[in-house]
């Protein structure tokens, strides 16, 4: 007795949605309260910027992201050595942390005996609970006047005569010190991240490697981290817009300078160190306006880095079919 | 719209004789995730105090059709359904949706317990359901006796549900589903993930609650489909293929395809 | 792999003497990591220690360049900016979070809502002080505790609403069905039995974004600005402890450097209680979803 009804036209259509309750209509409207308010707030965030900053983007334009120049006094302003330290010295802590950091995470993973690899991995987390106070603290008090005693005499005596880039002074603080500090900074970041995308490969995966015959190593470099690099490049973005960003460690350790970096000790600043710094310096609107733009700069640099890192990697991800 | 609606309950009521003998009935139900139709003109009747059992190879459409009557499919982005559902002659389209819900109680495949104690995950059904506060621990025994837990459980109502093996846990959500007192009982593959024993106590549990309400049970279980139904139905690809009494289905299948699949040359 | 076809051809003690490298580097580095760790908590430990005693915790600040004196309004007005924080940022970050997992699905304002979550989350915090100088400072003339936890709170409402946003969806279908199933409306599916659920999640990323924002420093140099003495308004500057220590820091005198050591050990110790907080709920819900 099969059952298949062919009387098509008795149906009607169910289009009406179930009424929500009382309850659930207040949830609703809450909850959706809640979101539009907090994309207000975001969305505030951006205007307010862009406001605080305008009598200076209409005075200076966009000529003021190249030139020099900084002059309260006669209110001439150009960001330029502040965007170049920006740069320079989220890349340079980038360099040195993404190389140490990536080998950590290798070698607590790979290398490290089981009972090592959690108390390592603790205690480097720990460094990323360390507020950047206090490592803009250690920068200033300690390893300033240690590069100041050490390294940077010895860069100025024996580089210095055959480079440009180390003919410097040795003043501790600069571009050196606030690169290290920002460097160790990103460090936890780095290995933490990485070593969550390490510890996910398959086990397979390696086994896969040493069914070939291939030594350890091969299997590291060859395998497991290319198999990781999704995880790995998304600690890398992260650290990147924390470099960029950093504010406090960088301004207690960079001296303040206001133009363009000629040697690796100089001092100088960097868009974010700018402005708190000089901040409760400011002695007339176009000045404070100045800064705001500075502000708004760093804002359109962070913003931009983030929405490329995410498409960067949804194309990493979505070309080779690893599962995020 | 309006004026139709009373048109089709008029019917309804006109073939009054027929309401009180099934429970639920099903016309013409077709069911579309998105472009994907799920489900293909089902039609139905489930006898009162009966159990009536769904069988076929996975994803041939009968927990699709499960979650509809309880209209769980709303939840679901992008699913779509039209046909009729009555129950008691009513279109459970037309009530509201917490009220139907109360009245279908559902149990899953995989047990649920809710991140409470053994009694609150009874009580709180309850107290959702505005039931009287100083009747509350009656009826959690009770709803426990039902469910042939409470002796393993007196001792403990206050440990958190998770602390239940398996077995006792899809009892408990059995116990949960039967405090509201529901009319109908909706079970999807409840026992698949069971060992022997807790399924055998689950069946049992079947026969006795049938006493009181309308039960419908998915399965991949054909045993089971035989041991506990009265009236069986076979899916296959979103259709329903045979509908029978459940000695019949299983005897002399009426389909080539039912008997293909009872003798197990797929699924 | 085309590098291990090439390498075949590298004679096997070679390839072994160039793991050993390999290895011993990043060996070499991991000790440079924890090299830094420990250089950085010993100096502290061993500057810091010899700064506090009772006084230094229930005094208020010295006179200029004097000894003794102690961080009390610092660790009080960090307390109050907390507080405020907290007040703003947890009902915000968790009703986003909330609205993420459990009501957005896939629309085009939910992923709108998502982007604009994970752009704030990258947003360098001196940016939300410049925006609570402008709205708030500036209209009112004054430097306010009110300002500062504003701040802080518009600085949490990211990172809770993302971590609330991903605990919430680790909580099975089947109990939000479950509950629907016994006729239980959706608002009391989500706070009787899904943030339940996730209680430990929520919570965990509750300290994360408190232990975040109570290091923070840039934007209340722009909205709190800090202050000598006990917090007596919330509409006046109050003190927080990193401003301290930024303070000291800079001063040209030892004993506040001896100071900002002490402020900073304490600091790193309730942070480093924090994450500890942090590891053992983590473990609870591991402990949970087995």
């Amino acid at each position: 007795m099969a059952t298949m009804v062919a009387e098509a036209p008795l149906t009607r259509p169910r289009e009406k949605k179930a009424r929500a309750g009382r309850g659930d209509r207040i949830y609703h409207i809450l909850i959706k309260a809640i979101v539009g308010m907090v994309l207000a707030i975001f969305a505030g965030v951006f205007t307010v910027v862009v406001i605080g900053a305008w009598p200076a983007v209409k005075r200076f334009g966009l000529g003021f992201l190249i030139h020099t120049g900084w002059d309260p006094v006669h209110l001439v302003f150009g960001a330029l050595p502040f965007i170049v330290g920006t740069i320079l010295v989220a890349l340079g802590a980038m360099i040195l942390a993404a190389g140490i950091g990536l080998m950590t995470a290798v070698c607590i993973t790979e290398l490290l005996p089981r009972w090592l690899q959690a108390p390592v991995t603790y205690l480097i987390e720990l460094l990323a609970f360390i507020p950047s106070v206090v490592y803009g603290l250690f920068g200033l008090l300690v390893l300033a006047p240690f590069l100041q005693d050490t390294v940077e005499v010895w860069i100025m005596e024996h580089l210095g005569p055959h480079f440009e880039v180390f003919n410097g002074a040795p003043y501790g603080v600069g571009y050196m010190s606030a690169i290290l500090i920002l460097a160790i900074m990103l460090l936890p970041l780095i290995v933490t991240l990485s070593r969550e995308a390490l510890v996910l490969v398959p086990r397979d995966v390696r086994e896969g490697g040493y069914a070939l015959g291939l030594q350890k190593w091969d299997v590291v470099w060859g395998i497991i981290v290319p198999y990781a690099r999704n995880g790995i490049l998304g600690s890398l973005v992260l650290a990147l817009g924390r470099a960029l960003g950093e504010t406090i460690a960088v301004a207690m350790t960079i001296g303040g300078g206001y133009s363009l970096p000629k040697t690796v000790m100089d001092q100088g600043y960097t868009l974010a160190s700018v402005i708190a710094n000089e901040f409760n310096e400011v002695s007339s609107d176009m000045y404070l306006s100045a800064l705001i733009y500075c502000g708004l700069i760093l804002l359109v640099i962070t913003v931009v880095v983030n929405i490329l890192a995410y498409f960067l990697i949804r194309r990493l991800s979505g070309a080779h079919g690893f599962k995020a | 719209m309006e004026v139709r609606d009373t048109d089709i309950l008029k019917s309804d009521q006109s073939a009054a004789s027929v309401d009180q003998a099934y429970k639920l009935r099903v016309k013409d139900l077709n069911f579309y995730y998105g472009a994907f139709q799920a489900l293909h003109g089902i039609s139905i009747n489930a006898e009162k105090n009966r159990v009536t059992a769904f069988i076929g190879p996975s994803g041939c459409g009968k927990s699709t059709f499960l979650r509809t009557l309880n209209r769980m499919h709303e939840e679901t982005p992008g699913a779509r359904v039209d046909g009729e559902v009555l129950l008691d002659g009513e279109s459970i389209f037309d009530r509201d949706i917490s009220e139907l819900r109360r009245s279908v109680g559902m149990v899953f495949q995989r047990s649920t317990p809710f991140p409470k104690s053994i009694f609150e995950n009874i009580a709180y059904g309850l107290r959702i359901r505005g039931v009287d506060r100083s009747s509350i621990s009656d009826l959690v025994e009770q709803s426990l006796k039902r469910a042939n837990l409470w002796e393993e459980v007196k001792h403990k109502l206050n440990k958190s549900a998770s602390s239940l093996s398996g077995g006792q846990q899809q009892r408990l959500c059995i116990a949960r589903a039967l405090a509201v007192n529901p009319e109908l009982l909706l079970l999807d593959e409840p026992c698949s993930a069971l060992d022997p024993i807790g399924t055998s106590k689950i069946e049992d549990l079947l026969l006795e609650i049938k006493e009181t309400c309308t039960i419908l049970i998915v399965t991949h279980n054909m045993q089971q489909a035989a041991r506990v139904s009265d009236y069986t139905g076979f899916f296959l690809s979103g259709k329903l293929i045979e509908f029978n009494d459940t000695k019949s289905m299983f005897e002399t299948p009426s389909s080539k395809l039912t008997e293909d699949y009872i003798t197990g040359r797929f699924g | 792999m085309p590098m291990a076809s090439k390498r075949k051809t590298v004679s096997y003690t070679w390839r072994k003497w160039r793991g050993a490298l390999g290895f011993g580097l990043t060996g070499v580095a991991t000790l440079i990591s924890l090299g830094a760790l420990f250089s950085i908590l010993g100096y502290l430990i061993h500057q810091g220690i010899g700064a506090i005693n009772w006084n230094f915790i229930v005094r208020e600040p010295a006179a200029v360049g004097e000894a003794g004196g102690g961080i009390a309004p610092s660790l009080l007005g960090t307390l109050i900016l907390v507080a405020i924080s907290m007040v703003v940022g947890m009902p915000l970050g968790i009703g986003v979070g909330i609205y993420l997992s459990e009501m957005a699905g896939d629309t085009r304002f939910a992923n709108l809502a998502r982007v604009a979550i994970n752009t704030f989350i990258g947003v360098p915090s001196i940016i939300m002080g410049i925006f609570v100088y402008f709205i708030l400072v500036k209209p009112t003339n004054t430097f306010s505790a009110v300002a500062g936890g504003l701040a802080l709170g518009i600085i949490m409402i990211p990172i809770i609403a993302r971590t609330t946003e991903d605990v919430l969806r680790l909580v099975p279908k089947s109990i939000r069905e479950a509950g629907l199933a016994i006729g239980a409306p959706k608002w009391r599916v989500t706070f009787d039995l899904v943030l339940p659920a996730a209680r430990a999640g929520v919570i965990t990323g509750g300290i994360l974004a408190v232990a975040r924002v109570a290091g923070e420093t840039a934007p209340l140099i722009l909205t709190a600005l800090g202050n000598e003495y006990y917090p007596t308004s919330l509409f006046k500057p109050i003190d927080e402890i990193t401003l301290r220590i930024l303070k000291y820091a800079r001063g040209p005198y030892d004993v506040w450097h001896q100071q900002a050591y002490g402020a900073a050990l304490i600091l790193v110790f309730g942070v480093a209680i924090g994450s500890l907080l942090l590891r053992l709920s983590t473990r609870d819900r591991d402990a949970l979803s087995r």
